[in-house]
């Protein structure tokens, strides 16, 4: 087996030659899950799968019986929630590669060099976990334990574990085995952990891991924002000298509306002053189509151009990270951000058991873990992104850039990145540190006002003016029904009242009995 | 502006705009049908004098309904010595003459005149039936009925006495019931039709405008006025519109009374029926096409309202429920996705809502007709018996186009009768009962 260190897009990997599930390319880690994974392991799995994408590790995820043959094709395993008669964990025996165990430690290893001995502390326990992340800052969680298990002679401890039973490690490691007790990664806290540990398992040298930084992203933000509140927050994080994002969304008509430049003339200023812009993925109701979503890309990257705001990367919720139909639009940005959608476990693919997106080779930006209620990023291990909703309140805003902005992990500027983004079939737009070009040519980032139109020609047809009235038009409807019915209901009582008054009245066919009624 | 988006505002736009125009008409026929209903209408004449009235019958092989029509013609309360019956047994093949002389001689001392034609001078429709029929006519009235009618007895002296109370009318006309109105589903639609179009198109333009057109059947018409224009159109289908457009642009006007009530059977079988509509609605373009000019007349007088209104219902009705319709279909088959503001099933809604209760208010009007299960049947003919109104029109629209490309002779297409069992006032019919065919 032969271990490599490459840099890919920016951040170190590791990877390994040899075979792995579906790829021709190989995989670095072998991600092991039981046979029965239920819903809630399935969460956490995907969790554990996201973790290494975000590191920037290649990971495949097999189940126990499948895994158990291939764990030599691997450099890394991560056996995660195994029962005790795990096949995989038997089989690592005779492994010799980084191993990190998730919640599961088997009594019994036959290999006391490499593994070490368990006793069992308690079965069922809650215990109060703490961890300390960078710059310091400690976190403190109550996890529900299946079992308290405590190794003997770690070479390795980090955490604290508080138990009945009393103060253990909460994780531990020997060598290039790593264990840490929790199966429940879906929780900000455990991620938190796993992340740390996963970098410090996988980091092959003695001195610490590269540090990475956090953005600042100004959240969804649309033309009908408010331009002078968008305004007063961007020129206080000029002021301040705060480097920043803002994530738009994306215009697909109408980029010449009054709204939509007085929009742009905020993002053009703070473009010019430190800002970055970047584009928020497309509001998809029902099935997503790759084409549709492309073309809707395309018209909204067009629409900004025309108002000379440059988006150069591309906001992305999780799922999206797990479709596989994406996979050739979303290659066409080299800096992903991605923002927690809320989904769930449902969106991993168990069949395509690869995180093959990470193949794409695009810088991620995940959001930041959020420890607390500011949402700053206490790990530095990954870069991350800190969200902030341009719809609260200028001074919360401020106040949460304040707390991202004291924290240890630094800021960044996305100016200080390359980027590049094929916006339709040719259409390029790059920015390699010094200079934005679109389609080759260079373009400016200098803010010159411009002048607004007194009395913009909306170019509205007759036919336009009525669909706009249209909902105004119900109302006229609705009261019109309303008029009718009332009519109609006192026209059937005056007939019903007539026809009663002329009860004996007949209008029935003459009958031929020669004796005609009149 | 997507063009699914268009098409929908079109379609909304202009239903509503229909919908307004027939509760306004609808008011005004309640109103009218109000008015009607507390007066017997009648009008005698001050002098006492009733003038010599001729009742024209064309008949094609009409032998399963034409004794019973003439019998009941027989039976007007009109001063018998004052009117003659005249059926022109029109080239007929079947015992239409054989039962019309047998009807002469049982009534020898009343004026029954029958003329029989053949292929060399009849057979060529109604028009050609009631210019012949004309002909012979002594009377300075003429009044019509289908052949298949059992009018009231009142009904001849009630339009004759309207008639000529007023020297500015130029034509009185009744109304029509559906004599087999249980005959099937379709007769039960075609009744409720017939009221509504009756109460709201006929007696809400007469009470608004002095507007109304002649049915075809039941109606009196001054000697005069068939003198001046040449007697009856022969190309038109619907001689009936015909000459109320003739009759408007005269001078006079046409007064719906409703009084004056006549029952005749209607079609209870989807295929006569959708002949029988393909036939008018054939009839109405040719006349439309014909007067359209007057639209823009200003010596035409009220007229030109009426073939405005004409215009648009086969133009812009025709084409924004085809619209409508293709809208929603298509928004089923998920091929067609309307992205319009204030576009909502609500819209629909409403307008199914004031449809139906448009129509309950026309039948509110008539005795044993408001209930619950005519609420039930309008509802159902909305999405059914109203739909087939477009493919009708849209057959007539291309036999109209192919007519005038291949210069087709207009050939008139009998609607076919049915024996009725006359037990009770709502008839069975014999199924059994063979087409007849011909032209008329």
């Amino acid at each position: 087996m032969k271990d490599l260190i490459t840099k890919t897009n920016g951040q170190d990997q590791l990877s390994q030659t040899g075979n792995s599930v579906g790829n021709d390319q190989a995989a670095e880690i072998l991600i092991v899950y039981p046979d029965d994974l239920d819903d809630a392991e399935r969460n956490s799995l995907c969790r554990v799968v996201e973790t290494m994408t975000y590191l920037g590790h290649t990971a495949d995820y097999l189940p126990d019986r499948k895994a158990v043959l291939k764990l030599s094709q691997y450099s890394a395993v991560v056996c995660y929630a195994l029962k005790d008669d795990s096949k995989t964990e038997t089989a690592l025996m005779g492994y010799s590669g980084r191993v990190l165990l998730l919640g599961c430690l088997p009594e019994t290893l036959p290999d006391p060099k490499r593994y070490p001995r368990t006793v069992i502390l308690s079965g069922k326990d809650s215990a109060v976990a703490a961890y300390t992340f960078s710059g310091g800052n400690t976190f403190t969680q109550l996890l529900a334990l299946e079992g308290l298990r405590l190794p003997q002679n770690p070479t390795y401890t980090a955490g604290t574990l508080s138990a009945s039973t009393g103060e253990i490690p909460l994780a531990e490691g020997w060598g290039l085995v790593r264990y840490l007790p929790m199966t429940d990664y879906t929780t900000a806290f455990a991620r938190a952990v796993l992340e740390q540990e996963t970098t410090l398992w996988l980091w092959p040298y003695h001195d610490k891991p590269h540090s990475y930084a956090q953005f600042i992203v100004l959240d969804s933000v649309y033309p009908f924002t408010d331009p002078q509140r968008l305004l007063s927050i961007v020129q206080k994080l000029v002021r301040e000298k705060i480097n920043f994002v803002i994530s738009v969304m994306p215009i697909y008509q109408n980029a010449d509306y009054p709204a939509m430049r007085q929009f742009c003339e905020v993002l053009r200023y703070a473009q010019a002053n430190g800002g970055a812009v970047i584009m928020h993925a497309p509001m998809v109701q029902g099935d997503l189509d790759p084409q549709v979503l492309q073309q809707k890309l395309t018209d909204a990257a067009q629409n900004y151009f025309k108002n000379q705001v440059y988006p150069v990367a591309l906001e992305i919720p999780r799922a999206w990270m797990y479709r596989e139909n994406l996979r050739s639009t979303l290659g066409r940005y080299r800096t992903l951000f991605v923002y927690e959608d809320g989904t769930a476990g449902e969106c991993l693919d168990l069949k395509l058991a690869t995180n093959d997106f990470i193949r794409l080779g695009a810088q991620l930006i995940p959001q930041t873990i959020g420890l607390d209620t500011t949402g700053t990023g206490y790990l530095d291990c990954r870069a991350g992104a800190v969200y902030l909703s341009s719809s609260e309140d200028p001074a919360q805003v401020l106040k949460a850039v304040s707390a991202v902005r004291n924290s240890t992990v630094p800021l960044k500027s996305l100016w200080d990145m390359s980027h590049t983004e094929y916006f339709n079939e040719s259409g390029l737009l790059t920015w390699d540190g010094s200079a934005l070009k679109v389609n080759g040519e260079k373009v400016s980032l200098n803010y010159i006002p411009k002048p607004y139109e007194e009395n913009h020609n909306y170019k509205r047809t007759v036919l336009y003016r009525a669909t706009a009235n249209l909902q105004n038009q119900n109302h006229v409807l609705i009261v019109f029904v309303a008029v009718a019915m009332a009519a109609f209901a006192l026209c059937m009582y005056l007939a019903r009242r007539q026809m009663h008054l002329r009860f004996f009245y007949s209008d029935v066919e003459p009958l031929d009995d020669n004796t005609p009624r009149k | 502006m997507l063009p699914a988006d268009v098409a929908s505002l079109y379609a909304i736009i202009t239903i509503w705009l229909f919908m307004a125009v027939y509760v306004f008409l609808s008011i005004g026929g309640f109103r009218y049908f109000l008015k009607c209903n507390a007066s017997s209408g009648s009008l005698p004449p001050k002098d006492g004098k009733y003038p010599m009235v001729s009742v024209l019958v064309p008949a094609h092989n009409e032998a399963l309904v034409l004794s019973r029509t003439v019998r009941t013609l027989l039976k007007f309360d009109y001063p018998k010595d004052r009117y003659e019956i005249i059926v022109i047994n029109d080239n007929s093949t079947d015992r239409t003459k054989e039962l019309l002389q047998g009807i002469q001689r049982e009534f020898p001392d009343r004026n029954l005149i029958v003329i029989s034609t053949d292929r060399q001078v009849g057979g060529d429709g109604k028009s050609n039936a009631l210019n012949i029929g004309f002909s012979v006519a002594k009377g300075s009235v003429i009044a019509v009925y289908d052949a298949d009618n059992t009018p009231e007895p009142s009904a001849l002296r009630l339009l004759t006495e309207n008639l000529i109370a007023d020297d500015n009318i130029g034509a009185v006309i009744g109304k029509f019931r559906t004599r087999n109105r249980n005959a099937s589903l379709l007769t039960r639609f075609v009744n409720i039709e017939t009221l509504c179009h009756q109460c709201m198109n006929q007696a809400g333009r007469y009470f608004f405008f002095k507007l109304c057109t002649i049915p075809g059947t039941n109606y009196v018409i001054r000697r005069s006025i068939i003198e001046r224009i040449g007697g009856w159109d022969v190309k038109a289908l619907s001689e009936d519109t015909e000459i109320s457009f003739r009759i408007y642009r005269m001078g006079y006007y046409i007064k719906f009374l409703p009084q004056a009530v006549t029952w005749e059977q209607e079609p209870h079988l989807l295929s006569i029926w959708f002949r029988q509509r393909t036939r008018w609605a054939k009839g109405n373009l040719y006349v439309l096409i014909k007067n359209f000019k007057y639209t823009f007349d200003h010596t035409a007088g009220s007229m030109r309202l009426d073939t405005l209104y004409f215009a648009t219902v086969y133009v812009l009705m025709l084409s924004s429920l085809i619209t409508s319709d293709i809208i929603f279909l298509g928004g089923l088959m998920g091929f067609i996705h309307v992205k319009l503001a204030g576009f909502s099933s609500v819209l629909w809604g409403l307008a199914i809502v004031v449809f139906i209760v448009n129509m309950m208010l026309m039948l509110a009007l008539e005795r044993n007709e408001f209930n619950l299960q005519s609420a039930a049947l309008v509802t159902l003919m909305l999405f059914t018996y109203a739909k087939l109104w477009v493919f009708v029109m849209l057959k007539a629209v291309y036999l109209s186009i192919v007519d005038q490309l291949f210069h087709r002779e207009v050939k008139w297409d009998k609607t076919v009768r049915y024996e009725e069992v006359t037990d009770d006032e709502n008839s069975k019919f014999k199924t059994d009962v063979t087409r007849t065919g011909g032209k008329q």
